[in-house]
């Protein structure tokens, strides 16, 4: 039998599980601010996934509090202050973890939607 | 007016967030704001088409603010959000006076040596009743600065300075007590010399007894004040920030 992955999709708040997977996974390509964040999901979605940007904000706080995301504030030219988020070793090793159970969940879905089965 | 200013002020009301979180979520969803409408201008929208967009996906919804204020909720703003409104400011009233009789008590216990009560003169009375309107003083502040829930930091700064005044004169009391003493026993040493060593015993103990509970306040105080001010610096720094950010 295939080895399970530790975590596992929460199907009671499935919109957030998503939205948390889909920061997480866009942050393993580099720090980004969060307004970055919401375009870059936006366009590799190809528009599936549009986030009012404020919805954005308590998941990006959340996950900083849990130590999973860090954020660093910076400052422009103008003088102007900037935060940006970075995965944390911690959100490294717990984003491999959960885009493995998307992938579970995924497969689980289409088996349950289509009929496949073992 | 700048084309942020509304929605960044909708969402500074709506946020029932103490400072400086308040401001850096301000900050932060300014500087995103703003950075969008370039993005989009950059993908070929007119500025205005860029700036309405921008606004539209920035728009606050309930739900999310009153998700990032559970997020940011201090430890005991969440044990409160547990109660109704009035049992909540009963809370909050029950933990002031605790606050308080704590300090009082306190002053009792971190003034160390109880022979100091006893063998202080009178300047003492003086000594513990400016302690006492000042640790009052200071609990109020505490409870303006990191307990209540909407702080804004002209409320917070507003009577700090008569904390660190309120130290100045516990110095005063506390040297004046001391010198005085000392005239009292030159007077009696002149009129009696026999006994002006004896008398000069008892101001050295006296004396210096009050000046240290005097000086012992004062410092107290003086750390209240500079722990108060940092936070009120800090508090006002990120509200002009953020002031700063929506203009």
């Amino acid at each position: 039998m295939e080895a399970m992955s530790r975590l596992h999709v929460d199907t009671s708040n499935l919109s957030r599980s998503c939205n948390e997977a889909l920061i997480l996974g866009s942050l393993r390509g580099g720090p980004r601010h969060g307004y970055q964040l919401a375009l870059e999901i936006e366009e590799r979605s190809k528009g599936m996934f549009s986030f009012n940007h404020g919805t954005l904000y308590p998941i990006l706080h959340r996950l900083e509090k849990t130590g999973l995301i860090s954020g660093s504030w910076s400052q422009d030219g103008g003088g102007r202050r900037r935060k940006s988020y970075e995965l944390t070793r911690k959100g490294e090793k717990h984003t491999r973890e959960l885009l493995e159970a998307w992938d579970e969940f995924q497969d689980a879905f289409h088996s349950a939607v289509k009929g496949e089965g073992p | 007016m700048s084309w942020k200013r509304d929605v960044l002020r909708e969402i500074d009301a709506r946020l029932d967030l103490p400072q400086p979180a308040r401001s850096r979520v301000i900050l932060e969803i300014a500087a995103d704001l703003e950075d969008t409408s370039h993005m989009l201008m950059e993908r070929g929208l007119s500025p205005e088409e860029a700036r309405e967009q921008a606004i539209r996906r920035f728009e606050p919804r309930g739900e999310a603010l009153s998700e990032i204020t559970t997020v940011h909720a201090a430890g005991l703003q969440r044990f409160l959000g547990r109660f109704s409104g009035a049992g909540r400011r009963r809370w909050e009233r029950a933990l002031l006076l605790l606050l308080f009789l704590f300090l009082l008590l306190g002053t009792r216990v971190l003034l160390p040596a109880p022979d100091l009560f006893k063998n202080a003169g009178p300047g003492l009375l003086a000594v513990v009743t400016v302690t006492v309107g000042a640790l009052l003083l200071s609990s109020f502040k505490l409870y303006d600065v990191f307990v209540r829930p909407r702080q804004d930091s002209r409320r917070m700064r507003r009577g700090l300075d008569w904390i660190l005044g309120l130290a100045g004169v516990e110095v005063f009391v506390g040297l004046s007590a001391f010198w005085l003493g000392l005239y009292g026993v030159a007077g009696r040493s002149a009129e009696d010399p026999a006994t002006s060593l004896l008398y000069l015993f008892e101001w050295l103990v006296e004396g210096t007894a009050t000046a240290i509970l005097a000086l012992q306040a004062a410092v107290l105080l003086s750390l209240l004040w500079y722990l108060l001010s940092r936070r009120t610096e800090t508090v006002a720094r990120f509200e002009a920030e953020a002031l700063m950010a929506a203009d």
